[in-house]
């Protein structure tokens, strides 16, 4: 299971990219990301299976992106297992500071169940709904870096740890959800993801 | 009380250190010379380690910042992190390579919606953190971005964690820093932006901060660039003073 970190891996979409173009030469980025653009989910977003997504009440809406999750087996990149993510976020436009409040609030990552890693997961869609509607549906061949790339990019400055949980991409036209709906992530040779977005409970 | 965690006969363990820091008792009592211990990070499996930037309003104008509305904030994961007496790889090509001295925080307990006034309660202790920057590394995505700030080893922590009630005040501490013996940095956790309470405000408002989680809060003015060889020690008071050896990354 994961023992250590869950990165994430932001900007690695290139129909995202192709939409931000010209943006990212100008201010305050200067040039287009060279390294993986990474982030750090803390194990307060990862919940008990199948538990709902708390929703805050400032936030109406948040962004539900659904993804790939890789658990490594070793220190040199072995990929142990695979799952369906759900990686939640707060809407944010600008990429230029590490989007920690947007990111990190508590059950903002539900999993799906675990199952070996097979490369040729990596083709078939991922298949999003709410509420029984297909509301998204995505390849990771869309993916900047795929898993290969990936795992040699990121090690070629960190070391991913055995434990540790590493999400491939978020697709920029990501999902909207709100309090209230279900949802469910589905790809072929996985088990699929179910979960659902609750008002948060009072404290 | 003072903790530390060591590696000792094959396993890691939370040792207490007595003697005026000569000597560590393990839990079962024996005691270990201070001078024999291969100190590791003191932290807890597990733990979220959140770390600030421009914290202090003398480093943000050396490097050319405005000061913040909102604490500039990023996480790090366990293998960024090296124990007291430890080595940090210098990549060849890291002319701008500087260590950060900082007063780390260490929750206690369960900490959500906390207001700032009550926010010290929830801090168990504290220790000392060196958050080695890479300037070359920068890119203007998730700035401070990971290939910066989250590289093996490069964020010594340590010796030991620090009974909160033996500090005192948190924001009333002298910090310094030498590098290969010259004084290089040398501030006050008074001249922090955002003190450890407001920041403990900040981030329980969007999530539950947990038990053995860190705080590195940011580090004041003094930018040296490190060489190979390097001796690094950054000091804080009534905390502890955290060694750190530059090496050559092969």
């Amino acid at each position: 299971m994961i023992a250590g970190a869950v990165y994430g891996v932001a900007l690695n979409d290139r129909q995202q990219l192709a939409a931000l173009g010209e943006a990212l030469s100008q201010p305050p980025y200067a040039r287009p990301p060279a390294a993986p653009v990474l982030y750090i989910k803390p194990r307060t977003c990862l919940s008990g299976f199948g538990a709902a997504v708390p929703l805050p009440p400032e936030l109406s809406e948040v962004e539900a992106a659904p993804t790939l999750g890789l658990l490594l087996a070793d220190d040199a990149g072995a990929i142990g297992a695979a799952c369906l993510a759900l990686d939640v976020c707060e809407p944010h436009a600008s990429y230029y500071r590490p989007a920690i409040r947007q990111r990190c609030r508590d059950g903002f990552l539900p999993l799906g169940g675990f199952a070996p890693f097979d490369a040729a997961l990596a083709g078939a869609p991922i298949v999003t709904r709410i509420d029984g509607a297909l509301v998204h549906r995505w390849e990771l061949t869309r993916l900047v870096r795929g898993v290969a790339q990936l795992l040699a990019d990121i090690g070629g400055f960190m070391t991913l740890q055995a434990g540790d949980l590493l999400l491939v991409g978020l697709p920029g036209d990501a999902p909207r959800a709100r309090a209230g709906q279900s949802l469910s992530v589905e790809m072929d040779g996985l088990p699929t993801l179910h979960t659902r977005f609750e008002p948060e409970a009072a404290a | 009380m003072k903790r530390a965690r060591i590696a000792h006969q094959g396993r890691a363990v939370w040792a207490e250190v007595v003697d005026d820091g000569a000597a560590l008792r393990l839990p079962d009592g024996a005691r270990l010379a201070a001078g024999q211990a291969h100190w590791l990070a003191p932290v807890t499996p597990g733990a979220t380690i959140f770390a600030l930037g421009l914290n202090y309003a003398d480093h943000s104008a050396e490097l050319g910042f405005k000061p913040q509305a909102e604490p500039l904030l990023f996480l790090k994961g366990h293998a960024t992190l090296v124990g007291h007496r430890g080595a940090t790889p210098r990549p060849a090509d890291a002319d701008q390579m500087h260590p950060e001295c900082e007063l780390v925080a260490v929750i206690g307990k369960p900490a959500r919606r906390v207001r700032e006034a009550d926010a010290l309660a929830y801090v168990s202790g504290y220790t000392v953190a060196c958050d080695y920057a890479i300037r070359e590394y920068l890119e203007n995505y998730y700035r401070p971005n990971l290939r910066v700030k989250n590289r093996d080893a490069t964020t010594p922590l340590g010796p030991w964690i620090v009974d909160a009630a033996e500090v005192g005040d948190p924001q009333a501490l002298t910090l310094t820093t030498t590098v290969a013996g010259e004084p290089v940095q040398a501030g006050s956790t008074a001249d922090m932006v955002f003190p450890i309470a407001g920041l403990i405000e900040y981030l329980s408002g969007f999530m539950t901060l947990m038990p053995g989680d860190l705080i590195l809060t940011g580090t004041p003015h003094g930018v040296k660039f490190v060489a190979a060889g390097d001796e690094v020690v950054c000091e804080i008071e009534k905390v502890g003073r955290l060694i750190n050896h530059v090496e050559a990354q092969r």
